[in-house]
């Protein structure tokens, strides 16, 4: 009996060694560096990066609105949660709108990184990978121009931007997540950006063959003017606006109330978020500012209204951009349509103001009004008087920027780059300009794993 | 003088002076104590004939038709140990007899208790179990088994979840060792770890499934809870946080015996509440203040655009809209049989439990048969199978609504304007819960052959066979009327199916050729366990019911969403040996080693080694103690174990694109990374030392327990420690140390056993500490729970991270806060976040004092308790904090008013949060103001037992009739003002180890009254 016991002891053990294969379970998921075989990869993980991108957190509303919330566009007195701490200009790092943009601007920015990462070897037609390569050069620039903007003091805020920005992340190493990287210097998040751009330039010809949607080296010549804007660095906007007003392949559209509609080739569109199948681009933007049944979340300021009212037949007002809903003045960019619109992220109405300040700025005066007075003219405004001086010039420009782009996330930066170019003193709804809660506070899920990592200063306005 | 009292008391014993009377074949006799007061209900039993009787009221007894022979009685009294007499029946002679009494039975030497795979004397045992048996488990109506094991066992700490129907309980044993992995026991049903994930279905309304209250309680013959290394490793990598062993009853050997047991009763909420808030006068009174504090004039702004035109005469009591009175009934029927070859259990039973939630039920049907046949002495067969169906009908909870929305967004002033909408132009509550249902079904069936063979006497064998199905339906319908702006009535169904089979065969040999002195026995065995789970979703516009049915019938007719088969398994594949040795029958030792290799884990680390080693030496039963009159039981027992937990996400050992996992954008396909996976994810592996010492007094009247343990958690596994800017906000890794260190003491005292009076006490109390050893370089914010605890190295998991409150400025009005030196500041700053306190108590336990009156009265006082420890408020900061539209705390009339007011309890009123210190959001306003001590004394249970008199159904198929009178949550004592036993409705693993004892509007506790009824026939 003995014998028998041996030999199932022995069994057991036997039975045991060599079961490898028992624990192989099936498992869907394919590592980033056995997952790209052919272009049908490198097209979806791309495709992945500008659905990230353009998710209502990230460039699809939540950036836009974070940016108008603290500027002075938009009436929050009543409004609570986070988005009140964003109108209040305090924002801590437990807010989820922020950790949502943070988060997605990121995830897109990976995206892009786990593309370029491999794309060099992925087999498949080398005639194509440029195109690839650019536009995911292009969402690095914009996923990080964009939170660089709200989540740090502006350009220039110091002589020598070594002021804090946000981290760059331009690469994906997968075996080291956990290493912290730190915040670098608005001055390399720029310079950054700038590379970035350029790249997409020299990879990307003027009309995208792949997508539509896709960027093409126009868009990242528009993308690279409005950086360029904003660090007032205006001889080199002007130039990159100019290059792609004069491409001739854009075109204003006759009516303003066009800009934000369903038709895919909107002539104005230098760069776009596409509603095309099931996704809805701009979602996060129309759910804030328009409410069937009731007042919408976000409504605009009366400050905004008055100089919106300020000059009369302005079409904007009267056709219903500007509308009121009982005591409340509301935005209606969408003209009542909660269906699918196709999101302009940038468009040239944008590149005409830009070309237009710019142009004065360097004294080209007469040019910068004509590109005004394309605005003024279609909005059903005479053009710029001819006596106003250059300084009166330009703030009128400022003025039609605010009142064309009210709700796509441009205002706050307006004021701040024109505060850095020498108006010190300009405050935005009543608190200086450079406050600590003028940025936004970094999210407590990218503090908490990087002990290195420094918040922004605390202390709201 | 007391010694001797006592002694007496001891020393009772009872004396039965049979006068056995043989006449005619008749056996028949008279049973009186040595008082000369008669025995009722001894039992007498032939052993020869397998008959016998029972002694009426007046101690007679008669066994009729015996032939003439020798014959062994059976002279048996629950609560005493058996008998035997010899007895020699011929005609016509009279033989007298003088038996013995009975003694006591209070030995526990002899009980045995269930360990992993196997059973072994209790005397023997070298880790630390706790057995619980079947009478102390079946008192929660309607409800899961898992929440009466509260208070009875030391370390074993059971948290009620709320006033649910068919919630279940945060269970831990031995502190919490577990981060973001769960942190609950292993629950094996007679062998077979069961499905017991919480959240596989995903979590709704603030509720997710309780896969455990499908088990009727009413089934279960004995729980065990392994709680040390030495008794947890043989579940190896499963072991770690405690294994509860379920064992369901079994037939036995006899005639059928029935058990009916039907039980009603009402639940209400524990702790009044629905008076704490303001008024709407108040409360509009109030904003007026804030608006004016603020600097402001004229009227404040009234919420969500109303007019002061809208204010209705009179406020609205939003309670009475979502409680009533629940009424619950459960009916329970279990029959026992067995014959040579054959034994049967079956049980049926319904129950359906209404909380005091409007709308809010759980039902439960489940049967149960247990045959086990033995065509042969060395093989049998044992057939388990269940089938249980679980429905829940449930209501937005805390955040989710209801309840909720009356103590938070409900105001007052709300009033409906007609059936469908309020007066602020919302939708009428009422009118929304009416058109809008959710509910859960859970099919369960547990089903299990095993096989038996002893093919040598030393040589026991067995083999299982296992499969636990579950079958989860979570289904919403909304009506189309809630539908205001396109009237889509709108339907979702969430289903999980998981299939759990196990095969498993061990073998246990004792080893017969050693020398007299020298036991040996060595068992080693072989599992393999798989599971699979397939989730479906899908929703549907425009159907008119709840998607119950298969669902291809609606496909493609307005389909919204659809993911179907989604399928997640796992693997587990096992081996296990023990080794036993014992000398003389007081040294025992014991190793055990179990490999465990599991799919759940990177392809490097599947395999973990989980050894145990334990000694034990029973002092008793040296000679210095054997004739000791005192302590009757003395056994020292120490042991050091490694067990794992396995209690962590599927997948989260892989990483990458999933092909299956796809979008869209701009009209072109997308596929999703999925990347908080890590193929290094190892073991969270758990070392334990233990020593513990058990003692019985006077004849184990008296017995204790008492011991200490230290478990090591190496290797935690988190789900963090990675910056969000790489594109995942999280990832899993194993990175964190955890210890918890403690003291249990239990004790048994049967205080009186007198023949008409018996008085029990039970007590026991443990003490853990727990601290986080290393978290490498994950920070504070990185492991959150709810309601702002966090993971901090050097402090208890689950801290309190708070900015500390330290008064109101009688100046300004203005709270003063304190930062992190402790300085006194106005400015509020999330860097002055301290720890201040912690979820977990220091003390839990459990006082029970039964009393049996002349055998038919029986009373039972049950109170748990909890001391230390911390309760955060996390609805404080809007119902005491910054005006908004959330309705208040009464008690925010205790704010400051004026300046020079030296007492105020809160801050002057605003609506602004930037008043409070430049704070950005009202939702900022976490201080140490709403954190409240956790200690609290709870009557959980007072009941009321009576049996009717035996003799009323001498000639009746009953027999016998119990009634019971049970209170559950009758009176707490505790310093915070709702409810303080806490589990909030918690969402993840991660939250339920991190958040106890915070609340946010947590639904209290019920208090229920249930009298039942058990009749035996």
């Amino acid at each position: 009996m003995n014998k028998h016991i041996l030999h199932i002891l022995v069994g057991l053990v036997l039975v045991f060694t060599g079961c490898e294969k028992v624990l192989e379970v099936e498992d869907q998921r394919i590592q980033e560096l056995n997952y790209f075989e052919s272009e049908t990869e490198v097209a979806y993980v791309t495709n992945e990066a500008f659905r990230r991108l353009a998710s209502s957190d990230a460039m699809g509303g939540g950036v836009w609105l974070a940016s108008e919330l603290m500027s002075d566009n938009i009436n929050g007195q009543l409004l609570q949660g986070d988005f009140g701490a964003y109108y209040n200009r305090n924002t801590g790092i437990f807010i989820s709108f922020t950790r949502n943009i943070w988060r997605e601007m990121y995830a897109a920015t990976a995206e892009a990184n786990r593309v370029l990462n491999v794309i060099d070897d992925v087999p498949m037609d080398e005639n194509k990978k440029p195109i690839y390569k650019g536009a995911l050069h292009f969402v690095r620039a914009v996923t990080h121009f964009e939170l660089v903007r709200l989540f740090a003091q502006p350009y220039n805020f110091t002589p020598d931007n070594r002021h804090l920005g946000i981290p760059i992340r331009n690469f994906w190493d997968i075996t080291n997540l956990t290493e912290p990287l730190n915040r670098s210097s608005v001055n390399d998040v720029y310079t950054f950006v700038i590379d970035e751009l350029n790249t997409a330039i020299d990879l990307l010809p003027d009309v995208n063959p792949i997508q539509q949607s896709y960027p093409n080296a126009l868009s990242a010549k528009a993308y690279l003017a409005r950086v360029y804007f904003q660090m007032n660095a205006f001889d080199m906007a002007y130039d990159l606006a100019n290059d792609v007003i004069n491409s001739g392949q854009y075109q204003l559209n006759d009516d303003f109330l066009d800009r934000f509609n369903d038709d895919i080739n909107n002539s104005e569109f230098i760069f776009y978020q596409s509603s095309m199948g099931a996704y809805n681009a701009g979602a996060g933007f129309k759910g804030h500012y328009f409410n069937n049944d009731n007042v919408p979340t976000i409504t605009l300021s009366e400050n905004f209204y008055e100089e919106a009212s300020s000059e009369n037949g302005d079409l904007r007002r009267s056709d219903g951009w500007f509308g009121t809903r009982g005591d409340f003045y509301v935005l209606n960019k969408v003209g009542g349509n909660n269906e699918n619109i196709h999101q302009p992220v940038l468009h040239l109405t944008e590149l005409m103001l830009i070309r237009a300040e710019s142009a004065m700025e360097l004294g080209m005066v007469a040019a910068g009004k004509a590109d005004l007075d394309a605005i003024r003219n279609r909005a059903g405004l005479g053009s710029a008087l001819d006596e106003l001086s250059v300084t009166q010039l330009i703030e009128e420009v400022q003025k039609q920027r605010r009142l064309e782009m009210v709700g796509e996330g441009n205002r706050l930066h307006d004021l701040k780059r024109i505060a850095v170019n020498g108006n010190n003193s300009l405050e935005i709804r009543g608190s200086i300009w450079n406050c600590p809660g003028m940025v936004v506070q970094l999210p407590d899920e990218e503090l908490g794993a990087n002990a290195q990592m420094q918040p922004n200063p605390q202390g709201g306005c | 003088m007391r010694y001797k009292f006592t002694l007496k008391v001891i020393l009772f014993l009872l004396f039965l002076l049979p006068v056995v009377v043989f006449s005619q074949n008749t056996l028949k006799g008279n049973l009186v104590d040595e008082n000369g007061e008669p025995m009722f209900g001894v039992n007498l039993f032939i052993n020869e004939l397998s008959k016998g009787g029972v002694t009426d009221f007046d101690g007679n007894y008669e066994i009729k038709n015996i032939p003439d022979g020798n014959y062994t009685v059976k002279v048996s009294y629950l609560g005493y140990k058996e008998q035997v007499v010899s007895v020699s029946l011929k005609d016509g002679v009279t033989v007298s007899l003088s038996i013995k009494g009975l003694e006591p039975d209070v030995q526990l030497v002899d009980e045995v208790v269930v360990i992993g795979y196997g059973v072994s004397k209790k005397r023997e045992v070298v880790g630390s179990i706790t057995k619980i048996g079947t009478d102390e488990l079946a008192d929660n109506v309607g409800g899961s088994f898992e929440t009466n094991l509260q208070g009875k066992a030391p370390g074993v700490q059971v948290t009620q979840g709320g006033g649910v129907a068919g919630g279940g309980a945060r269970i831990r044993i031995r502190g919490t060792g577990s981060i973001t992995a769960g942190g609950d026991p292993l629950y094996v049903v007679d062998g077979i770890p069961i499905t017991q994930d919480g959240f596989l279905n995903g979590d709704r309304g603030g509720q997710n499934s309780n896969p455990l209250s499908t088990i009727n309680p009413q089934d279960i013959e004995s729980v065990e809870i392994l709680k040390d290394a030495s008794a947890t490793a043989i579940y190896g990598s499963r072991g770690a946080n405690g294994v509860v062993l379920i064992t369901t009853k079994k037939g036995k050997k006899g005639k059928p015996q029935f058990n009916f047991n039907t039980t009603i009763g009402l639940s209400m909420p524990s702790v009044n509440f629905t008076d704490d808030y303001l008024s709407m006068n108040e409360w509009l009174q109030l904003r007026q203040e804030a608006w004016e504090n603020d600097g402001n004039v004229g009227l404040a702004p009234l919420p969500q655009g109303m007019t002061p035109d809208d204010i209705p005469e009179q406020g609205k009591n939003w309670f009475d809209e979502f409680l009533r009175t629940g009424f619950r009934q459960d009916y329970n029927l279990g029959m026992r049989w067995g014959k040579e070859k054959i034994k049967l259990y079956a049980g049926f039973s319904h129950s359906n439990t209404q909380s005091y939630l409007k709308g809010n039920e759980f039902s439960r049907t489940s049967g149960r048969i247990n045959f086990d046949y033995q065509p042969i002495d060395k093989l049998k067969f044992s057939f388990n199978t269940s089938l249980a169906r679980g429905f829940t009908d449930r209501v937005n909870l805390a955040w989710a609504g209801g309840l909720g929305d009356a103590e938070s967004t409900l105001l007052p002033l709300y009033t409906p304007e007609n059936d469908t909408f309020l007066n602020n132009g919302n939708l009428n509550p009422a009118f929304a819960a009416s058109n809008f249902d959710r509910n859960s079904v859970e099919l369960r069936s547990i089903n299990a052959l095993k096989i038996n063979i002893k093919p040598h006497k030393n040589l026991d064998l067995n083999l299982t066979g296992a499969l636990d199905y579950m079958n989860l339906r979570d289904s919403e319908y909304s009506d189309s009327v809630l539908d205001v702006t396109n009237g889509n009535a709108n339907a979702k169904l969430w289903k999980s199916k998981v299939y759990n089979y196990q095969f498993s065969g061990y073998g246990e040999y004792n080893f017969a050729m050693l020398p007299e002195r020298h036991r040996l026995k060595l068992m080693g065995g072989l599992e393999f366990q798989e599971s699979k789970t397939t989730s479906d979703f899908i929703e549907i516009r425009n159907i008119s019911n709840h998607i119950y049915k298969d669902y291809a019938e609606f496909a493609g007719v307005d389909t919204l969403n659809e993911n179907n088969g989604n399928t997640v398994n796992w693997r587990f594949f096992s081996n296990f040996y023990r080794l036993q040795y014992v000398f003389v029958d007081k040294i025992i030792l014991q190793g055990s080693y179990r490999l465990d290799g599991s799919s759940r884990y990177g392809k490097d680390r599947q395999y973990g080694h989980f050894p145990s080693l334990g000694v034990a030496y029973i002092l008793s039963e040296e000679k210095f103690l054997k004739d000791s009159k005192k302590v009757s039981f003395l056994k020292l027992k120490t042991s050091i174990g490694l067990a794992g937990n396995s209690n962590v996400a599927l997948g989260i050992n892989t990483f990458g694109y999933n092909p299956n996992n796809t979008s869209e954008y701009g009209g072109y396909p997308t596929v999703i990374y999925e990347g908080e996976g890590n193929d290094k994810i190892g073991w969270e592996s758990n070392l334990s030392f233990d020593a513990g010492i058990e003692i019985g007094f006077l004849r184990d009247r008296i017995t204790t327990e008492l011991s200490f343990y230290n478990k090591r958690t190496l290797d935690a596994i988190v789900q963090a420690g990675i910056q969000s800017s790489t594109g995942l906000p999280k990832k899993w890794q194993n990175v964190a140390g955890i210890q918890n260190r403690g003291v249990e003491f239990q004790i048994t005292s049967r205080n009186i056993v007198k023949n008409n009076f018996l008085w029990r006490t039970d007590f026991n109390l443990s003490h853990n500490k727990n601290k986080v050893l290393s978290l490498e370089n994950v920070g504070a914010d990185a492991l959150q729970g709810s309601g702002d605890t966090r993971v901090v190295e050097g402090e208890p998991i689950g801290v309190n991270y708070l900015i500390r409150f330290s008064h109101v400025d009688a100046e300004s009005g203005l709270p003063v806060f304190l930062d992190k030196e402790g300085n006194e500041t106005f400015d509020w700053n999330e860097e002055n976040r301290v720890s201040v306190g912690s979820v977990q108590p220091l003390f839990t336990g459990g006082l029970s004092n039964s009393f049996t009156i002349r055998k038919n009265f029986s009373f039972e006082f049950f109170f748990t308790f909890s001391y230390g420890g911390k309760i955060y408020d996390d609805a404080a900061k809007r119902q005491f904090g910054v005006v908004t539209d959330w309705t208040m705390n009464r008690d925010i009339l205790n704010r400051w008013t004026e300046p020079g007011q030296e007492d105020a309890k809160y801050p002057r009123l605003t609506m602004d949060p930037n008043t409070y210190g430049g704070m950005g959001s009202e939702w900022f306003y976490n201080t140490d103001q709403w954190l409240h001590d956790a200690h609290f004394l709870r009557l959980k249970r007072l009941s009321m037992g009576y049996t009717l008199p035996k003799k009323l159904f001498a000639k009746n198929f009953i027999r016998g009739i119990d009634l019971k009178f049970t209170a559950i949550n009758l009176f707490v004592w505790s310093s915070f003002y709702r409810d303080p036993e806490i589990v909030r409705d918690l969402n993840s693993d991660q939250a339920v180890n991190l958040s106890p004892n915070v609340t946010y509007l947590t639904p209290p506790n019920e208090r229920a009254f249930n009298f039942s009824v058990n009749v035996n026939f």
